[in-house]
């Protein structure tokens, strides 16, 4: 029965594919699309990340710099463009699948809280310039308010193939 | 102000560090007004530490302690044939409180109220102290949930977390097949192989179970060791260390993907009074998502009597797979589970405690709102002497939480 059940089970498994650490929803090109980048404080060791590592650190997979001090994420609130490209582009999850995944991920005593919650992308900008260890995902602008822009996968903002692009909705 | 208040802590109904205190007193004050003297003595001494080690001002990089409860809770309805306990049943009120009191050190805790025929009964689920010297490495004593099995450590008292109304048989509350609860020390971490591959790990040195099988099944385990059975005598503080080890393998090329292990020692004493070295193993292959939920875990539970015998080898094992459906039925999500365990007579520590089984699970989950599920849930029990039918419909609630958070 054993053998049987898992054939049976893991069937599904067939109908799944591979996927890239950042789902790939960006379209057009860069002077058609939505550029968002990625904000960390300015006295961070870290130029650049990869997709993986982003995508780890917004998990909460990874809690610490490699300075050793802690991260701390930040996101904006719902209907804000910062968050709605976070849970599009690097969690692939629905409001709903983020507020069940980080309430599993405290009830396991994997941390004690999800990313914080800030008002606007503005909100979010001005906090990362003045916390340590803060790193947050907003619309690209001219004036980053003191906060580093990391590249991803070494791109820059504006690079083919950057991958926190979306077109407009 | 409103930003700065954000940034001091989760928004939404999660209860804040400030209200915390207040509602754990206040939810302590009606335990205590239902509940054991002796056991509340403990709680409050509990909850006074717990408070105290929240409220100095360790400060974290950019803002105080902040304490998170969440609770969890259900209520269902049970007909079936055979069983004693058909009507309605309210599940357990759990609340776990989760606090940061710097940026390496945690503290977790979950306490239980259930039901039972005479009253309520409370419990101490967990109680866990974390240092983290990194993501490599978090060290931690207390209490935990003896992480053998990925439901165990996944789901457990937090009902609404999982698909299914109930848990499998092979990792159920009541099951002597193996302890879902331990005491003692824990490290743990995750390393990035790769870009593409985390691996997971847990080492921990515990309380074994003791003589707790023993006094369950068998023996008086009183301070002189009287054994009505006439095997050899044993104290009642009698207990061995026991030992665990755990990887998880989480390889980003397929989300949700966990596939892992675990390994379990111990020197518990059965109902002779006899000693039996215990060896218990695991793997789980998870997809946590759910389209599809996929979870399969297969254990092996290992007895010989430590003065000498041959290993008997028992199994516990069940599969699981349920599908959230597209576009408007989006809230229903139809799974199926099918469970085995497979335990010989002669096991030195289980034979005539734990029956071999076979069970199949038919159900669905319905997510009417974001913070509670309804489950119908159709379950077969095959035995050897009987098989019984038994049809569960239950609503499972979150509360706390993170409310577009």
């Amino acid at each position: 029965m054993w053998p049987r059940a898992m054939m049976v089970l893991l069937t599904p498994l067939v109908m799944l594919e591979p996927e890239s650490a950042l789902r790939e929803r960006g379209s057009g090109t860069a002077s058609q699309a939505v550029e968002f980048v990625v904000v960390a404080h300015d006295d961070l060791g870290v130029e650049d990340l990869s997709s993986e590592q982003l995508r780890r650190i917004f998990l909460g997979e990874r809690q610490y710099w490699d300075d050793g001090s802690r991260i701390l994420t930040l996101i904006g609130a719902p209907g804000t463009a910062g968050r709605t490209t976070v849970l599009d582009l690097i969690y692939d999850m629905t409001e709903a699948q983020y507020r069940e995944y980080w309430i599993a991920k405290i009830f396991r005593t994997q941390t004690t809280s999800g990313p914080r919650m800030l008002e606007t992308d503005a909100a979010l900008l001005s906090f990362v310039s003045r916390l340590p260890g803060s790193i947050a995902v907003v619309p690209a602008s001219p004036d980053t308010d003191g906060a580093r822009i990391l590249s991803i996968d070494g791109l820059k903002p504006g690079a083919p193939g950057y991958p926190l692009r979306r077109s407009p909705s | 102000m409103r930003t700065a208040e954000k940034l001091a802590g989760l928004e939404g109904s999660l209860w804040h560090t400030d209200r915390a205190p207040t509602i754990v007193i206040d939810l302590l004050v009606r335990i205590g007004f239902y509940g054991n003297v002796l056991y509340m003595t403990r709680a409050w001494f509990v909850v006074v530490g717990f408070l105290l080690v929240g409220s100095p001002p360790v400060i974290a990089q950019d803002r105080g302690p902040q304490t998170r409860v969440l609770g969890f809770t259900d209520f269902g309805y049970v007909a079936g044939d055979g069983t004693k306990d058909d009507g309605f049943r309210l599940g357990q009120l759990v609340a776990q409180a989760s606090s940061q009191l710097t940026p390496r050190v945690a503290f977790f805790t979950e306490l239980t109220a259930t039901r039972t025929a005479t009253g309520i009964r409370f419990g101490m689920e967990r109680v866990i102290f974390r240092y983290d010297f990194s993501d490599a490495l978090k060290l931690s004593g207390g209490k935990y949930h003896l992480p053998i099995s990925y439901w165990n450590s996944a789901f457990h008292h937090g009902s609404w977390l999982q698909t299914t109304a109930a848990r499998p048989s092979p990792i159920a509350f009541s099951t002597p097949l193996v302890p879902v609860h331990v005491e003692g020390l824990l490290a743990e971490g995750s390393l990035p192989v790769s870009d593409g591959l985390l691996v997971g790990y847990m080492l921990g040195v515990v309380d074994g179970r003791g003589t707790a099988l023993a006094q369950k099944y068998g023996l008086d385990a009183g301070p002189m060791g009287a054994n009505p059975a006439g095997g050899i005598a044993i104290a009642a503080d009698y207990h061995r260390q026991a030992y665990i080890a755990t990887v998880q393998l989480r390889p980003s090329a397929l989300r949700g993907l966990q596939i892992g292990g675990a390994l379990y020692t111990d020197r518990p004493m059965n109902g002779l009074g006899q000693q039996v070295d215990e060896r218990t193993s695991s793997v789980h292959f998870v997809l946590e998502r759910d389209s599809p939920e996929i979870i399969v875990e297969h254990t092996w539970i290992q007895h010989r009597e430590t003065l000498g015998g041959s290993w008997t080898t028992g199994t516990a094992w069940y599969a699981q797979v349920g599908q959230r459906l597209r576009g408007t039925l989006d809230a229903f999500m139809p799974y199926a589970r099918v469970e085995g365990i497979d335990v010989a007579d002669d096991d030195p520590l289980l034979g005539g405690i734990q029956a071999t089984q076979d069970a199949l699970v038919l159900g669905v989950r319905v997510d009417f709102v974001s913070v509670a599920a309804l489950r119908v849930e159709y379950r077969r029990d095959s035995m050897p002497a009987r098989d019984l039918n038994r049809l569960h419909v239950q609503v499972s609630y979150v509360f706390g939480g993170l409310s577009g958070g």
